[in-house]
């Protein structure tokens, strides 16, 4: 389904992705761990095209994405939902404009049509209706984060790729989130690959994870097994110590 | 409305009731009591600040060191700005004024002179004060705005630094002096700009002299004094919008955006009121 | 001399640097100018968009325009007074202020005005969308930045900024001959008695040709500048601060063209129309 073939990244000469291998099969819920700011995020960038790879290449559902055009990616970006960080709601639209947005650009659908379609996806991010004639700015940060996965699964992509979906947020909201992660990969059978650091949130969703540090990826495992792993980079990680050179 | 099918016809609907919605918001009674009481609040707002800052700008702890830091970077960083403008704005004088002149009194002798005129008594002070708005006054409002943001101000407030003394006088003062000596150098560049349009019927000493008909102590002093008065108007709207900024990066653009176009419009009203306080003191000495 | 040299070689390195990265930056702006131009003739036409920009960019300058608009007629007229006393020529005061403020002062300050307001708004808007990765949003949800946000800004503010320049030059002229009958008690039929004279449609037509091109410039700037935004917050005040800046001196830049254009032209112009 999606395919990392030895992809290499770097900034302004700082190297953030050092040859990054990783097949991820249809249906799965994927998890990339990571510390804060080792490029978890540029990873899932690049499936969509919103960062470019130096070298390697990216597949996405048997194609070949690392040489496609801005126009080309418009198919793979319909294909692949990329749910923010932060809600990003277009802050000069109404609820239910913000989750037309995508349906009345790509879709035949009627106006009766569209409503219905708001109305069902408000549901599956468990909204009432009325929410929709509301501005974004009105709705707290847990709905708007809510409203924000609900525009992304307007189009029903087959990948759901979420940036740090619970980063921030408290407990309560946080496990909200995860059964909506949960929710979407049964209901509308997606393939999901969430980045993030949050180990409860990896433990109640994840099939599969792996960790990134230093530019590679360090083990792919099951949860139970990751956390019970004798890699030294994963218990440091998982148990939260500071890197061996860095220590008191 | 069932029997519309085609799009195109429901979108141009869709598009004027839009329209007639949004004109409806601007005219509502409440509309209008909400904008006067922001201009309310906004005018007593500046105002504070400016008397504020003129409380402050005699007390001590002097800081000389960040004053001149302050003016380095306002003068040195539209100094380029000054000076393109002003060229273009003393070649554009010329040129316009050689049009109306030609048909008006039929000679092009006098042209310096009454470019000298405009620029000092007008469109020097004010073309830079507002080009400061521009470049510095958004530039101070950016800055308040996202220490505000990061909550700095409220840092410097619990370490009981006042942070209208620390932040807003010096760039006060620094703003009020760049003003003056840009705008004696912006004139000074449309001076010279125009002065080599108007070639080959001038040379510069017939230039200058013509020039020295016209204009006298009094233009000159009308130019300080209006730069000074003038340049009060941007860093204190600019701060005043810097420490009222709202959230995140919508807050600091709408901070931005609010106070250069309360910084022109005010230069523009306080140059109008200075030009006629002027004129009613003229005739006074005259008679 | 070779401390001269020197100081040359010192200052040369900066200079050549900017030189190029001022290159660069119009480069830049042309292929973006060109790629919203292109982008207008795409579908589809986000219309709500444009009306919603029309409406932002427009209605809501109209008072500051008008303001601002008066109070430069009545500058304007003060000065051109004082002016035109030195010479007893007072009875011209009505045409030259008229034609003056229509081929020059009125479209150039009501542009700096419009700068402020609109080309900062347009700016600041862009650059928070930006920051605030909404942009990326458009882009995952398949739609194209440039003909969703771009196109329709760019139209809004081309089309808004001409008629707001009509609407400042009309409020000019009012402002100029209410402050010349009020504050200098000029009489009003004395004012406009030389008005036909002085003015010709070929003034207001190069006031309405520097309008439209003020706005293709300030329109492309101030989407150029909000688009390529990074970073924090603070990234967004700097945006408009550049923005502001450049468009200051597009807006004298293109100024000074016309008026070299016109300056060599005026004379048959003015035999054509007359």
């Amino acid at each position: 389904m999606i395919e990392f073939r030895d992809v290499w990244k770097s900034f302004g000469g700082h190297p953030v992705l050092q040859g990054i291998d990783l097949r991820i099969e249809p249906g799965e819920r994927f998890f990339i761990l990571g510390q804060t700011g080792v490029g978890k995020t540029v990873l899932i960038r690049l499936l969509v095209g919103l960062l470019r790879a130096d070298r390697g290449q990216v597949w996405v559902d048997g194609e070949k994405v690392t040489a496609f055009s801005e126009a080309q990616f418009m198919s793979v970006r319909r294909k692949c939902g990329m749910v923010f960080q932060f809600p990003t709601l277009f802050d000069s639209l109404t609820v239910f404009e913000n989750l037309a947005f995508a349906l009345r650009r790509h879709t035949d659908l009627s106006e009766e049509e569209i409503a219905a379609q708001v109305r069902e996806n408000l549901a599956l991010v468990h909204l009432p209706g009325d929410v929709a004639e509301r501005m974004p700015q009105e709705l707290s940060y847990g709905m708007q984060k809510r409203v924000g996965l609900a525009r992304t699964i307007a189009l029903r992509p087959r990948i759901l790729l979420y940036d740090e979906p619970t980063t921030g947020l408290d407990p309560f909201t946080a496990e909200q989130i995860n059964r909506l992660m949960l929710e979407m990969a049964e209901k509308l059978s997606v393939t999901s690959v969430v980045v993030s650091h949050d180990l409860i949130s990896m433990v109640r969703v994840a099939d599969r994870v792996t960790l990134l540090a230093d530019g590679r990826l360090v083990e792919v495992s099951r949860p139970e097994q990751f956390l019970h792993s004798a890699n030294p980079l994963v218990r440091q990680f998982v148990e939260g110590r500071a890197a061996p050179e860095a220590a008191p | 409305m069932s029997w519309v099918e085609n799009k195109t016809l429901r979108l141009i609907g869709r598009t004027l009731s839009q329209i007639l919605y949004l004109a409806r918001l601007g005219i509502t009674v409440e509309g209008i009591g909400a904008n006067l009481f922001r201009f309310l609040e906004v005018t007593g707002g500046g105002m504070v600040l400016l008397i504020q800052t003129l409380w402050l700008v005699p007390r001590p702890p002097y800081r000389l060191r960040e004053i001149l830091r302050q003016a380095l970077t306002v003068g040195w960083q539209s100094l380029p700005l000054i000076v393109v403008v002003l060229g273009f704005l003393g070649m554009i004088t010329v040129l316009e004024l050689n049009f109306q002149l030609s048909r008006v009194i039929h000679n092009l002798e006098y042209v310096p002179g009454v470019a000298g005129i405009l620029m000092f008594r007008e469109f020097g002070p004010t073309v830079v004060a507002a080009m400061l708005a521009a470049k510095v006054g958004a530039g101070f409002t950016a800055e308040i705005s996202s220490m505000k943001n990061t909550e700095q101000i409220d840092a410097l407030e619990m370490l009981s630094v006042n942070p209208v003394h620390y932040l807003v006088v010096p760039r006060f003062i620094a703003t009020l002096a760049m003003q003056v000596a840009l705008s004696v150098i912006g004139v000074a560049v449309a001076f010279v700009t125009g002065f080599l349009i108007s070639q080959p019927r001038f040379n510069f000493q017939s230039y200058l002299t013509t020039m020295g008909h016209f204009v006298g102590v009094e233009d000159f002093l009308n130019l300080i004094a209006k730069a000074l008065l003038l340049g009060a108007v941007v860093p204190i709207a600019a701060c005043y919008y810097g420490f009222r900024a709202g959230a995140g990066a919508k807050g600091v653009g709408e901070a931005t955006t609010r106070g250069v176009v309360t910084s022109i419009l005010v230069i523009i009203l306080l140059d109008f009121t200075i030009n006629v306080v002027a004129d009613k003191i003229l005739e006074v000495v005259i008679q | 001399m070779t401390v001269l040299t020197r100081q040359v070689q010192r200052i040369r390195g900066p200079i050549e640097i900017g030189v190029m990265a001022f290159l660069q930056e119009i480069g830049a702006m042309a292929m973006f100018f060109a790629a919203t131009v292109r982008h207008i003739f795409k579908a589809p036409f986000e219309v709500q968009e444009m009306v919603l920009q029309m409406y932002q960019v427009g209605v809501r300058s109209v008072p500051i325009v008008l303001i601002s608009g008066f109070f430069v007629g009545g500058v304007v007229v003060i000065q051109f007074n004082y002016a035109l006393s030195l010479f007893g020529a007072e009875v011209y005061l009505g045409g030259i202020t008229t034609s003056g403020l229509l081929r020059e002062v009125g479209p150039v300050l009501v542009a700096i005005m419009i700068v402020g307001r609109v080309g900062a708004y347009i700016t600041a808007e862009l650059a928070t969308m930006k920051v605030t990765e909404q942009v990326d949003a458009i882009r995952c949800l398949g739609v194209n930045p440039v003909q969703f946000l771009v196109v329709p800004r760019f139209l809004a503010v081309s089309a808004m900024i001409f008629m707001l320049t009509i609407l400042g030059l009309l409020v000019a002229l009012l402002g100029g001959a209410l402050v010349g009958n009020l504050i200098l008690d000029i009489n009003l039929s004395f004012y406009f008695a030389n008005i036909r004279k002085l003015t010709a449609a070929w003034a207001l037509f190069t006031g309405m040709l520097k309008s439209i091109l003020f706005g293709i410039l300030l329109a492309t700037i101030a989407c150029y500048q909000g688009m390529k935004t990074e970073g924090g917050a603070e990234a967004v005040g700097q945006a408009v601060n550049r923005c502001l800046v450049h468009c200051s001196i597009a807006v004298f830049l293109a100024d000074y063209i016309i008026a070299s254009l016109a300056a060599l032209t005026y004379g048959l112009a003015e035999e054509i129309i007359f």
